[in-house]
């Protein structure tokens, strides 16, 4: 396996460990390193604060995708940063002396042999038939319909007496019926809810930016409209047919419903040996959810599609939930579980692998952008119209020209087809990336590819782009991260 | 297909949503705006779908208006997203390539870094002076530098120093992002803007200079003021702003001026000095001919009045006067210099230096500093002659700024030569002021490891900014021979040896010693480590020398801590465990330092400051240390 800085970005609970980590590798704490015989083990001891050092290793196997790291140390990030200098020991080819598995050690990976074995043995059993407790899924999908219900009588009265009439008091009393919205097992609409309330606040903040927000609070009720409408017929048709189990909709998730790698598996929504590239990565506030969402838009370099990763850190538990960074490496991925949806799906896996990429894997990319900017609207448009979906698609257009036009960058495929560049508000000036764009260095030559969201601006009736990356055939230069 | 019907149908459907259902039924520009459908909806099915949801909400009762409303609003959002245009006319301008470069940098650096250039708060200069010193490329990421160019407004001082460190080094390719979105009537931003374009391009950029001059305001005004000093082209109009400008702006128009060449600059400065004498002070830090005339005629008449009246001199307004000489030449300036050498030991004597009140200098020590710091600022030829000269006639006072200037000039061997015989001690008083002033010039010689060289070092006021600069003329080295001999055993006791003085600071030999190793000479190191162990063991204090002996690489360390805690009596846990883990030896010659520490503690020859002799963590560590082990001494 080759191991690179990537690997281990990418395996690091967050950045600033992995920062840590290389410092702890660069200013020599580790001693006594010791590997076993077919170099799939190391260890070493790590000097830190206390008088005795940290006993670190890391255990690749298993699973070279995600190796087990164990340490003395009592952090709670795992990998710690004393594992992660360990893999830095590794990539700066320190010496490791070839001997016995030290005891401890030995002691842990005959329990894990063990747990291993009992679970092969588990899983080479016929799979026992999955009991449903089938009153208490009842009872869940009759709950759900009551919080429909009661959801639909609050959009029914907002309407009535008018967004603009929300004062304070009322923007506190929808956070109210939003929160109790989570006792019906409905989690998509109480976000909804959160939401509006969020933008009436902003409303009575800046007023002057009014016209901006109602429009989001509408956009909202009128997704939160066809979700209820659509949700009562789905759990109805659940109810009537017996049937319990996740199913392939985008409307459990609208519901609040969290997919499980195990739930994914078992429709069927995985795939197997998939190479990515990532495209971008950035990073937004949930300001409603209290959450950092880390999306990275990837490159299937096997089925030529785009797909994204969602990593969600709410601000309450951001030192436990592991966070990502952008990767420049290729990803090896053995399963990748894919969210349902059409486009853009959403994608997880558990372990993965990283390696360079190669001169051609680089050249390749830009020859898997879509074939015209028509081919992409047509897309996009179809999405934009289903109220349960993002108002955006990602998309990785051929660049024929990109030129000014007035104050408008403006993009031209081969064929000459046109698309407005812009930023999309609703991302926020942190997001900003055309005047990045008009800053890039050097010249863009035809035959690139041009990354980023389309979407629709009301303000001209248009269909734009905001533009994430331009990809060359020697690199994808960022304009985000 | 004309779609603002259905565009204001949207329009009309949102205010209705934002006005509630409630008032639908009085809404006339509703109604309106349906009817207005009417056409579309015979033209397409979907609009007429849109059309008669549309008239079902106008006839509903109130209790369905809110699902009817929002169901309309569904499919007109749903029309309007694919009724999205994107055809745009018109010939595409080319894009200019912008001149920043692209670096792959991770979001867990890029972000941090973006923050720290562009937001408010404390930290920030910390983390960017860590990128800068680690991946100084970044700043030149097409992504970072807008930011830096706009962290040039930060409130901070110091992080804005430091942005204009990082943008000087990117070279004069900057100018351009500098200039885009210039504001003339700006502020701190702009002021720093156009001291950095003036740096980069000086006369070069004079075109820009004057077009920004007519809408500028203020403190931009006097920074471009001052940046028309640089082109010689700008005589006139800076005659015309000295006489139209006020305040800053006219101090800035005059001192430019200074920097011109021209008849008319000089007779204007001449009539200004004549009548508001002060007025020539406002010259300190410019180096020009007129600036140096002007000085001479107020040194001349300073030196005058010191002669004729000191009682009558302010020390400040001397200082001021002596701040537009510094650095200057001409040969009226000089012509001043030799009044000056021929009265110096009265100046001294009728401006005598008094601590007490702040001024540890006296009248000619002054003179003598200044002149040092023309040697040390001003590389023409006329500098050296006249330093040559006025020593050859005033040994006493000017034996030191011709040390400076041989240093500079000179090959090590010839300055050694040269100087030597005269630094080694006897009787005579005048051979001992010519040692001294030969020690006071050796003592600004630094050895720069950064810039792997040797160095004269001077610290100078920079007039514009206020502040203390450390001014650095590199040297063509240092010659060994005068290690030697100045820690040779026949010299190593003379008082002025051990006191080598410089004016701004009292330098020990030592600490000059320390000043000059130069860690890849061995012998270098050899003399100096050798000096500094026997100073060590002469006072049995090892605190101010380690780091010195560490730097030469010495590698007798034997029995050190034992032999100065004897030597003083006493030992202090913290302070010799901090020693200790200092110490280039290895982890077993460490224990046996500290073992051999620890006996004399225990056998009650050494007392314990402050009673705090962990015994347990001492053993722990001896025993960790013999171990060869990995431990943390601290």
């Amino acid at each position: 396996m080759e191991l690179t800085e990537q690997y281990i970005l990418l395996h690091a609970p967050n950045p600033a460990a992995a920062a840590n980590g290389k410092k702890l590798s660069q200013s020599g704490k580790f001693r006594n390193h010791g590997c076993n015989g077919d170099s799939s083990i190391y260890w070493a001891e790590c000097a830190g604060s206390g008088k005795n050092p940290y006993r670190t290793s890391v255990d690749f196997s298993i699973s070279e995708e995600n190796p087990t790291s164990r340490c003395s140390c009592p952090s709670r990030q795992f990998p710690c940063k004393h594992a992660l200098g360990l893999m830095y020991e590794i990539l700066g080819k320190k010496p490791f002396a070839v001997s016995e598995l030290p005891e401890d050690l030995a002691e842990k990976k005959a329990k894990q042999a063990a747990r291993a074995a009992k679970k092969e043995e588990r899983e080479a059993q016929p799979p026992s038939p999955k009991k449903t407790n089938t009153s208490a899924q009842k009872r869940k999908l009759a709950k759900q319909l009551e919080g429909l219900d009661l959801a639909e009588k609050m959009v029914d009265e907002l309407l009535t007496g008018g967004i603009a009439a929300l004062a304070g008091t009322s923007a506190q009393s929808l956070e109210k019926v939003a929160k109790d919205l989570g006792n019906y097992y409905l989690t998509g609409p109480q976000n909804a809810f959160i939401r509006m309330a969020l933008a009436v606040r902003k409303i009575q903040k800046n007023p002057e930016q009014a016209p901006a927000h109602y429009a989001e609070a509408l956009r909202i009720l009128i997704s939160l409209h066809a979700t209820i409408k659509k949700a009562r017929v789905f759990l109805n048709e659940k109810l009537d047919s017996g049937n319990f189990s996740a199913e392939e909709s985008i409307l459990y998730e609208a519901m609040g419903g969290i997919w499980r790698l195990e739930d994914l598996k078992s429709i069927g929504a995985f795939r197997e040996n998939v190479r990515l590239v990532q495209l971008s990565f950035d990073v937004s506030l949930d300001e409603a959810k209290k959450e950092y969402v880390e999306r990275g838009f990837w490159l299937d370099l096997d089925s030529k599609t785009i797909c994204q990763t969602l990593n969600y850190r709410p601000l309450k538990a951001l030192k436990y939930v592991k966070g990502e960074d952008s990767c420049f490496d290729l990803v090896q991925v053995p399963v990748l579980y894919e969210y349902p949806g059409n486009l853009n799906r959403r994608v997880r896996w558990e372990g993965c692998t990283t390696r360079t990429l190669t001169g051609e894997e680089k050249a390749f990319l830009p020859h898997l952008a879509a074939k015209g900017i028509g081919e992409v609207v047509k897309l996009a448009k179809n999405q934009m119209k289903n109220t349960l979906l993002p108002k955006f698609i990602p998309a990785l257009l051929p660049i024929g020209e990109i030129g000014r036009l007035g104050e408008h960058l403006v993009l031209a495929d081969p064929a000459g087809e046109r698309i407005v560049l812009r930023d999309r508000r609703e991302d926020g000036a942190d997001h900003a990336s055309v005047n990045r764009l008009r800053s890039y260095p050097g010249k863009i030559p035809e035959g690139c590819a041009l990354f980023g969201l389309v979407f629709y601006d009301g303000t001209d009736h248009r269909i734009c782009v905001h533009p994430y990356s331009i990809v060359t055939p020697d690199a994808i230069i960022r304009l985000q991260y | 297909m004309n779609l603002q019907a259905l565009y204001e149908l949207k329009e009309r459907l949102e205010h209705a949503a934002i006005a509630g259902t409630g008032l639908i039924g009085e809404d006339f520009r509703l109604h309106r705006a349906v009817d207005a459908l009417a056409p579309l909806a015979k033209a397409s099915p979907v609009f007429g779908k849109i059309y008669t949801g549309a008239r079902a909400l106008l006839t509903a009762p109130e209790q369905e208006r809110s699902t009817r409303l929002l169901d309309v609003l569904s499919l007109v959002d749903a029309v309007v997203y694919t009724q999205g245009v994107t055809a745009v006319a018109g010939e595409l301008t080319p894009m200019e390539p912008g001149s920043g470069t692209y670096v792959q940098i991770p979001y867990g650096t890029l972000q941090p870094l973006l923050t720290a250039l562009s937001g408010t708060g404390s930290g920030r200069t910390a983390l960017i002076k860590d990128v800068w010193t680690n991946h100084p490329a970044y700043f030149r990421d097409f992504r970072v530098f807008p930011h830096v160019v706009e962290a040039l407004k930060d409130n901070y001082a110091e992080l804005a120093a430091l942005i204009g460190q990082i943008l000087t080094a990117q070279g004069r390719g900057i100018v351009p992002n500098l200039k885009e979105g210039f504001d003339p009537a700006g502020k701190t931003e702009m002021v720093r803007r156009v001291r950095l374009i003036a740096k980069l391009c000086g006369a070069s950029e004079n075109d820009w200079y004057l077009a920004m001059l007519p809408e500028s305001q203020k403190d931009v005004r006097v920074e471009l003021i001052a940046a028309l000093g640089l082109c010689q082209e700008n005589a006139q109009l800076l005659l015309d702003l000295c006489r139209t400008e006020k305040g800053k702006a006219k101090e800035a128009a005059l001192r430019s001026l200074a920097a011109m060449e021209t008849e008319s600059a000089r007779e204007f400065w001449e009539l200004e000095a004549r009548k508001k004498p002060g007025t020539v002070f406002c010259l300190a830090g410019i180096r020009s001919r007129l600036a140096a005339d002007l000085a001479a005629i107020s040194f001349r008449a300073l030196l005058e009045r010191i002669l004729k009246d000191p009682g009558k001199v302010n020390r400040s307004e001397m200082l001021q006067v002596l701040d537009t000489v510094s650095g200057n030449q001409s040969p009226a300036l000089a012509e001043v210099w030799r009044f000056a050498s021929a009265n110096m030991d009265e100046i001294h004597a009728l401006i005598p230096g008094n601590a007490v009140r702040g001024y540890v200098l006296s009248g000619a020590e002054l003179l003598e500093h200044i002149l040092m710091e023309t040697v040390m600022l001003n590389p023409a030829p006329e500098v050296p002659a006249l330093t040559e000269e006025l020593a050859e006639k005033n040994r006493k006072w000017f034996l030191g700024c011709m040390v400076l200037t041989d240093l500079l000039r000179l090959t090590p061997e010839e300055h050694y030569e040269k100087y030597s015989p005269l630094v080694v001690p006897n009787e005579d008083e005048i051979q001992r002021n010519d040692r001294i002033q030969i020690l006071n010039g050796l003592g600004k010689i630094h050895w720069e490891q950064e810039n792997d060289r040797y160095a004269l070092r001077f610290l100078i006021r920079d007039h514009t900014r206020g502040e203390m600069l450390q001014l650095s003329r590199p040297l063509p080295g240092l010659d060994n021979r005068w290690l030697a001999l100045l820690t040779s055993p026949e010299i190593r006791q003379d008082g002025d040896i051990l006191n080598m003085r410089a004016y701004t600071e009292r330098l020990d030999v030592t600490f000059w010693l320390m000043q000059v190793i130069q860690p890849g000479d061995a012998e270098n190191c050899r003399i100096i480590g050798t000096w500094l162990y026997w100073k060590l063991k002469l006072t049995g204090n090892l605190q101010p020398y380690a780091a010195g002996l560490i730097a030469c690489g010495w590698k007798n360390w034997d029995g050190l801590l034992a032999y100065c805690a004897s030597h003083e009596n006493q030992v202090m846990y913290h302070r010799y465990v901090n020693l200790l883990s200092e110490l280039p030896i290895s982890n077993r010659e460490k224990a046996a330092q500290l073992r051999e520490l620890d006996e004399l503690v225990k056998s009650g020859r050494v007392s314990v400051w402050n009673r705090h002799w962990p015994e347990d963590r001492i053993q722990y560590l001896i025993a960790k240390l013999e171990s060869e082990e990995n431990v943390e001494i601290l």
